[in-house]
């Protein structure tokens, strides 16, 4: 598959980092929101960071990171039209998906038992809303993992076919690497 | 290969200017005239949206009048978009079928809180709990049902990546495709506007107004424009034939 075509070439197609700059770029904009009124508040911000786990925080990191390795072997393994191998990657790629999901809801549960819901204050508005949001793109992710693993069964070398499945790749990615800035925001800074 | 449609291609275009213009109007409407535009804070008092209402109250209660006249511009959207998606599927136009049950049941959640917040303007001194609380039904009716809309959204993403044309013609190119995927995507964030009263989650914030609503602007025009093109291609094509 190495030619001279695939020098500067663009993963996916143009429409998909529309759709993945939009989505970065709104969330940029609720990170900063998320500075601004931490800087007004720092005191009270950072007593609300004490109250989540860094260590639950750092696994669930590790289950996306490790997703997203599943999911850039799985489209690899697409390319050389792996029917076997590609369609396993996509649903362990999804697996970890899956523990992040489980684990962001009984971390959600350990909030909820010490009483503290999304209008405790500022920092858990934030939380909640943030972690939300993005547990809706993780849905959202894993169920177009769910259908790469289902459409890469069927080996194609249709390009079209093919840069529908990377971009879908890529749409992953981006769901990993925006955890990576909420983890960071939420759970790390100080 | 597609279904042969070319005798509607007339009503089709009729259809669509009818539902932009009644979109046109639909936003004066709403947004001067009921004075909607930004919206109001969800903090405010129940007194506090009493005063808001009654600073012009002939003016909001004409817009409703207005609003709930042009309200309707999704539904002739709707059936154009399924019209269109229906040449391009094979047998049963079944994503065809969903777009439009989907888009019916979401148009009337553009004019239904518009006659709730009429109801409100309506006897505007009785107990200010009660207007407060007919604004408040209407605002969050307006903007949380996310309920049928990413429904309405898949079913159009299928076409667009799915079909057997050319993207050039096409009323549904593959950036539709991406372009109604953000929009559904984005679409999520409606609902949240149920839990905050201040700050960007709220109804009249970022997540759950101004990034959907914006957004929404934008993929309503640009599928507008796709379907104009289209159809004045498959109007070529019938007179070619």
């Amino acid at each position: 598959m190495r030619s001279k075509s695939t020098l500067g070439r663009v993963p996916g197609e143009a429409g998909i980092w529309i759709l993945i700059f939009g989505e970065m770029s709104v969330f940029s904009a609720l990170f900063a929101a998320f500075l601004y009124y931490r800087g007004r508040d720092v005191s009270g911000f950072t007593a609300s960071q004490a109250q989540l786990s860094k260590a639950i925080g750092l696994l669930n990191t590790v289950f996306l990171l490790t997703s997203s390795l599943f999911v850039a072997l799985a489209v690899r393994a697409t390319v050389r039209m792996r029917t076997i191998a590609a369609p396993r990657l996509y649903i362990a790629g999804l697996t970890c998906a899956a523990a992040f999901i489980l684990l962001k809801a009984f971390e959600y549960y350990t909030l909820f038992a010490r009483g503290i819901t999304v209008g405790s204050n500022t920092y858990f508005g934030f939380y909640f809303g943030l972690t939300a949001l993005h547990l809706g793109h993780v849905l959202i992710g894993s169920g177009v993992l769910l259908a790469l693993a289902i459409a890469t069964r069927t080996p194609s070398s249709e390009p079209k076919r093919f840069a529908l499945i990377e971009s879908g790749g890529c749409f992953w990615h981006m769901v990993d690497a925006l955890w990576i800035i909420i983890f960071a925001l939420l759970y790390l800074v100080e | 290969m597609s279904r042969d449609f070319s005798t509607t291609i007339r009503a089709q275009r009729f259809l669509l200017w009818l539902s932009l213009i009644s979109a046109a109007i639909f936003f004066f409407s709403w947004a001067w005239m009921m004075g909607f535009f930004p919206p109001p804070s969800p903090s405010l008092s129940a007194d506090q949206v009493v005063a808001l209402y009654s600073q012009h109250i002939i003016r909001f209660r004409v817009g409703v009048v207005l609003a709930l006249i042009s309200g309707a511009f999704m539904m002739p959207y709707s059936l154009v978009v399924s019209m269109q998606m229906a040449r391009l599927e094979k047998g049963a136009p079944i994503w065809a079928i969903l777009q439009l049950m989907c888009g019916l049941v979401n148009a009337m959640y553009i004019w239904g809180p518009v006659l709730v917040w009429g109801v409100a303007a309506f006897s505007i001194d009785r107990a200010p709990e009660l207007t407060l609380l007919l604004h408040e039904l209407a605002w969050l009716s307006y903007i949380t049902p996310l309920t049928v809309f990413p429904l309405n959204l898949l079913a159009i993403i299928m076409v667009c990546f799915g079909k057997d044309e050319e993207d050039r013609h096409s009323a549904f190119p593959r950036w539709i495709g991406y372009l109604t995927a953000w929009q559904a995507v984005q679409s999520f964030g409606g609902p949240i506007a149920l839990l905050f009263k201040s700050g960007i989650f709220s109804w009249n914030g970022l997540i759950p107004f101004w990034l959907p609503l914006s957004l929404f602007g934008v993929w309503f025009g640009a599928l507008s424009f796709t379907i104009f093109r289209a159809l004045r291609y498959q109007q070529q094509q019938a007179s070619a034939a």
